[in-house]
């Protein structure tokens, strides 16, 4: 290691119209649909977090150019909805998620999976987190196609949030 | 070979009072350190045709020339190897030169300017450098705290070549005064990490009499003899 990394900053509260080009469309159309909020400390929606979610591998996506991408913004009750493809591979996360907001001085990735998936429990990455937390990063049935899963910036259900190593 | 974890007080401190949304939103669990391939071996894969023309030229979206300072801004991005960054994608975005952005929240009162809107994109070439041409921001207060004013910036988002390297930053302007008032960049512990988020005003990228040119370099996240970057 020779050079020493920038550090993060906040994308603040005004990155919408620079990060509207690659925005899903909230009326989206996919086989399913993982929609829920993002949460602070008080459980009070954040309105203004933007969550990038990713499929390794997608050759295709909503987005020009950026094949397996999904981009929303979350709305003013905090909510936010993906309409993807469903997912191939098991035991893999349904999407990798990426979190950015105003007073989230680093962005988090995380990472959400499907709590219908036949190989959950032989999961590698899910069986590298502690099984108490395991139930942050699973989203659970709601209704034909759809899945509910909220993201919690604080308290007993924070979100596990990665390092990659 | 990992990315090793990153030496401490480089990142900002997630729960930072001064910067008061913090204080509900930085989330307290430390990260977890996980192997995941996916996000740290397989490549993005993202195309130029998420780049249009003049996506790198912030001046050149309105029926004149927008207002304030024209500045351009030039920069290598690499690895924490040394190694390029290469064919990744960079966004930038900004307020104009009297401190408003072009964004239906912001309420601030300085004027917009009909000419600028404040955002841009491109992709870093083979040997991990950019370029882009825009209007130098100004100041403006955010409600924070009494005089709450936040130093000149431009907000950066960086993809690299696998997630793990995502980075979203702020580039500041060398010697502003406002830095020691700031609790957004005074979140950062370790100065010299600070001191990294400043670009370096260069006579050699000064483009005659059109603009000034300031350097920002930018280092992502790299693993230990990676000879060619990811």
């Amino acid at each position: 290691m020779s050079k020493l990394i920038t550090t993060t900053q906040t994308i603040g509260p005004f990155p919408h119209e620079g990060w509207r080009w690659a925005f899903e469309s909230a009326s989206a159309a996919g086989e399913i649909i993982i929609h829920g909020q993002v949460l602070d400390g008080d459980g009070q929606p954040i309105s203004d977090a933007i969550l990038e979610a990713w499929q390794p591998g997608a050759n295709g996506g909503p987005i020009a150019g950026l094949p397996g991408l999904y981009r929303v913004p979350s709305g003013d009750e905090g909510e936010f909805r993906f309409a993807l493809p469903r997912p191939t591979a098991h035991g893999a996360p349904a999407l990798y998620v990426t979190l950015f907001a105003r007073g989230l001085l680093k962005h988090q990735f995380t990472a959400v999976f499907l709590a219908d998936d036949p190989q959950l429990a032989q999961s590698p990455l899910l069986s590298q987190v502690p099984s108490e937390r395991r139930a942050t990063l699973i989203a659970q049935a709601a209704g034909p196609g759809a899945y509910h899963w909220n993201v919690r910036l604080q308290g007993p259900q924070e979100t596990v949030f990665f390092d990659y190593e | 070979m990992k990315f090793e974890p990153i030496a401490r007080g480089t990142y900002p401190s997630l729960v930072y009072p001064p910067y008061k949304s913090t204080v509900k939103r930085g989330p307290q669990q430390p990260l977890l350190r996980v192997n995941a391939p996916a996000a740290t071996e397989t490549p993005l894969g993202f195309g130029a045709a998420a780049i249009q023309p003049q996506d790198n030229d912030l001046t050149a979206h309105g029926r004149a020339a927008p207002l304030g300072e024209k500045i351009v801004v030039s920069g290598r991005v690499v690895d924490e190897d040394g190694q390029p960054v290469r064919d990744s994608l960079v966004e930038v975005w900004q307020c104009n030169s009297a401190g408003r952005y072009f964004h239906n929240k912001d309420q601030h009162d300085a004027p917009l300017d009909p000419n600028f809107f404040g955002f841009g994109k491109f992709f870093t070439d083979r040997d991990g450098r950019y370029r882009f041409v825009t209007i130098k921001p100004g100041p403006y207060p955010w409600g924070n705290h009494h005089k709450a004013w936040r130093p000149a910036h431009i907000h950066f988002s960086l993809f690299g070549n696998v997630l793990a390297q995502r980075l979203v930053t702020q580039m500041y302007f060398p010697n502003d005064p406002l830095f020691e008032f700031d609790p957004i960049y005074q979140s950062i512990p370790d100065a010299a990490a600070r001191e990294r988020l400043s670009a370096r005003f260069s006579m050699d990228e000064t483009v005659g009499d059109q603009m000034l040119g300031y350097v920002f370099d930018i280092v992502l996240r790299g693993r230990g003899a990676t000879p060619f970057g990811l």
